[in-house]
């Protein structure tokens, strides 16, 4: 009897997960074979000429370098901040509630108000990051506009942003290790907080870590909102990354063929990504 | 036989209220669509004041699209599932896309009802916004200009005459200069310099359109063009022009310290409010060149459009824009969003009255549409392309990267290569 209800209990979920991604997923694969052009009833099967067009397309590349150059900045920086903050705020008794509730607030925020909260802050002559910047004798810095800070610029937002959505999932796995190894250690010999981390705290930390650096690469690699609300891909295509151009393709040159190209091409590395989580993760776990 | 008598007794008895009335008189939902958000509380109110007039229609919005190219992608998307809405308003220089795939009701013999157009206040340079080939396909509601505004503070200290601003551009960047060697905070000027529209107003004030009439030579490819280029080049090595984002230099000419803006005319109302007693402003007509006749400001905005193929709601839906495009609806827009009025039975006692006597800053835009040339948009399916291929090579000069020459050369290079 519970062998039978068991497919029947699933059907519900597996249907829902065939029409809401599966079946997108294989239309998108089926019209990046096609010269798709939006409202124009004339479709053509390519083959493989939009993938032949994105490998020679360097606006494609440059979206590519641009998101992993992001990836390489934000990565890093928020899961570090994120740790670095839950160390920093798991043993306190007072104020630990205060400080995780501000940390967690750039999570709660609109990016879109917040977007224009950082466009005066980093104004290149009203903002007051540069008023402090002549103040202490620099040359101000027009963070935005000049395609060399403005990706570095917007990863320094992106870390902003995700540090405390991270260090949330590092306090819970914190919470998660047991006093009494901590006490067992120190009856060994354990005793400086340094050694006390790199034996205990960092090897059983060890699956949140995994899970939360994978998390963090595809929130990284799915950068869009900053991109949309304070560049527009600019200046001179310097933001311009992979989602960001899809959604130009699409819907600004109207080329729903070639942008299902790019789309299918960015579900890959997803995938990708995904599966190398459930593989390592066997490896991490603490038995 | 009975069955047959039954069935024709049944068919009159449906089609007898058709006959004794007229088909207006069916109640009749339109379904308008919009494609940007600053103009959805104006056509509430439009819609309001037509339903009043009209109880045998209810005008129904459709969820508005936030930007331009969002409003075009949106109903290429509901007219190729047959779930177009009765009226579209479409960017003037995106609605060749939507004439292109024949979706568009050509207006033409709807407009020949009107026996005097000049007398319905409608006149030849607001129709041929929405003309294509000769035929009407849309109708202009909301069309605005980019102006310059003027910090006068500014101009005074570095100065300039508040009461004869300069009206060329050679008069204009020495000026731009004088602002910006003011102080490290001030900047002389910034015009708007991403996308193409700055770029065709200075093309078009050089006395040149884009392309030829029939869309398929260049002809801002010659001295005009380059003349444009070069003066962005100029606002960047004279006028400390920074690279940065409109709402950027927005927010910057708000803060007091930006000399010279360039750019849309729909600020004057956002400026009103804001800048009422802290500076002296004010927004102008954009300048023209020196010994240059101009063809005009190149305008732009949205225009409505049919897209439903049943006769009795297009009937409705043209009721409908006569009333958004005529003078109460354009009085209406003028009051609520700041654009000048299309029709021009709207400067009327009536209507209007004293509206830019009170407002001077939004006269800017009145002179400028009134005599404006369309945005153009150009032909083929990689127009989009070529709008940002124009605001790239804009974008180099203004980043230091290239010479206005040679990103003029690289500019004509790239849209002759997209063009079909």
């Amino acid at each position: 009897m519970r062998s039978r209800a068991a497919p029947l209990l699933a059907t519900p979920a597996a249907l829902l997960l065939l029409a809401f991604n599966l079946a997108p997923a294989l239309v998108a694969l089926g019209l990046s074979l096609t010269d798709h052009r939006l409202a124009v009833p004339a479709i053509r099967f390519i083959g493989l000429a939009n993938y032949a067009e994105m490998a020679s397309d360097p606006r494609f590349w440059n979206a590519l370098a641009n998101t992993a150059l992001y990836a390489a900045i934000v990565v890093p920086g928020s899961v570090g901040l994120g740790l670095v903050l839950a160390l920093l705020i798991a043993p306190r008794r007072i104020f630990g509630g205060f400080y995780r509730a501000a940390f967690f607030l750039p999570v709660a925020s609109t990016m879109v108000a917040m977007a224009t909260v950082w466009e005066y802050l980093l104004h290149p002559s009203v903002g007051p990051v540069n008023q402090v910047l002549v103040l202490l004798g620099f040359t101000p810095i027009n963070f935005l506009g000049n395609p060399a800070t403005a990706l570095p610029t917007l990863a320094g937002i992106g870390i902003w942003e995700i540090s405390g959505f991270n260090m949330i999932l590092f306090l819970a796995g914190l919470g998660a290790i047991p006093r009494d190894v901590y006490d067992a250690a120190a009856v060994d010999g354990a005793a400086s907080a340094w050694a006390r981390f790199r034996y205990i705290t960092w090897p059983l930390l060890g699956p949140t870590t995994l899970f939360v650096l994978i998390v963090t690469v595809i929130r990284a690699l799915r950068l869009f909102d900053t991109v949309a609300l304070l560049t527009q891909g600019g200046p001179a295509y310097a933001t311009d990354v992979i989602l960001f151009r899809i959604t130009t393709v699409a819907f600004g040159y109207l080329r729903i063929g070639y942008a299902s190209a790019l789309t299918v091409t960015f579900l890959v590395v997803i995938v990708l990504l995904a599966f190398a989580q459930a593989r390592l993760s066997r490896r991490v776990h603490y038995a | 036989m009975r069955r047959f008598l039954l069935a024709t007794l049944a068919g009159l008895a449906l089609a007898l209220p058709a006959l004794t009335r007229p088909a207006l008189a069916d109640p009749i939902e339109l379904q308008v669509h919009l494609s940007w958000g600053r103009q959805a509380n104006t056509q509430k109110v439009v819609a309001e004041a037509f339903m009043k007039l009209h109880p045998d229609i209810t005008v129904k919005f459709r969820p508005v699209t936030p930007d331009y190219t969002t409003g075009l992608e949106t109903i290429l998307r509901q007219s190729a599932v047959g779930q177009a809405p009765d009226i579209t308003y479409q960017a003037t220089n995106l609605m060749a896309q939507i004439v292109d795939r024949g979706l568009a009701v050509d207006l033409t013999p709807m407009l020949a009802t009107i026996p005097d157009l000049g007398a319905a206040g409608y006149t030849d340079a607001i129709l041929d916004l929405g003309r294509f080939d000769g035929r009407q396909y849309a109708m202009a509601f909301l069309i605005g200009s980019p102006v310059l505004y003027f910090n006068l503070d500014l101009v005074k200290r570095a100065g300039g005459d508040p009461a004869h601003l300069p009206t060329t551009w050679e008069e204009l960047v020495p000026l731009a200069s004088r602002i910006r060697a003011l102080g490290p905070e001030v900047t002389g000027i910034y015009y708007s310099y991403l996308g193409d529209w700055q770029f065709q107003n200075l093309v078009s004030l050089m006395g040149s359109p884009m392309m030829d009439a029939a869309r398929k030579q260049l002809v801002f490819d010659g001295p005009a063009g380059l003349a444009a280029m070069r003066t962005i080049g100029r606002f960047v090595t004279e006028g400390g022009m920074r690279p940065m984002a409109r709402t950027a230099a927005q927010e910057q000419f708000a803060s007091g310290t930006l000399g010279i803006l360039g750019d849309v005319g729909s600020l004057v109302g956002t400026y009103e409010k804001r800048l009422a007693g802290r500076f002296a402003w004010v927004a102008v007509p954009l300048p023209g060149y020196a010994g240059i006749p101009s063809r005009g400001a190149v305008v732009g905005g949205n225009a409505a459009m049919i897209l439903t193929r049943d006769p009795a709601r297009q009937r409705a839906a043209w009721e409908y824009i006569r009333f958004a495009t005529g003078p109460d609806g354009q009085t209406i827009l003028t009051r609520e969003n700041g654009e000048p009025p299309l029709n021009t039975l709207a400067l009327d006692a009536a209507h209007l009255g004293h509206f830019y006597d009170e407002n001077p800053n939004y006269r800017a835009q009145l002179v400028q549409v009134q005599a404006g040339k369309p945005w153009f948009g150009f032909p083929g399916p990689n127009s989009a392309q070529i709008t940002e291929a124009i605001g790239s090579a804009q974008e180099s000069v203004v980043l230091g990267r290239a010479s206005p020459d040679a990103a003029f050369a690289e500019m004509v290079r790239k849209v002759r290569a997209l063009l079909p």
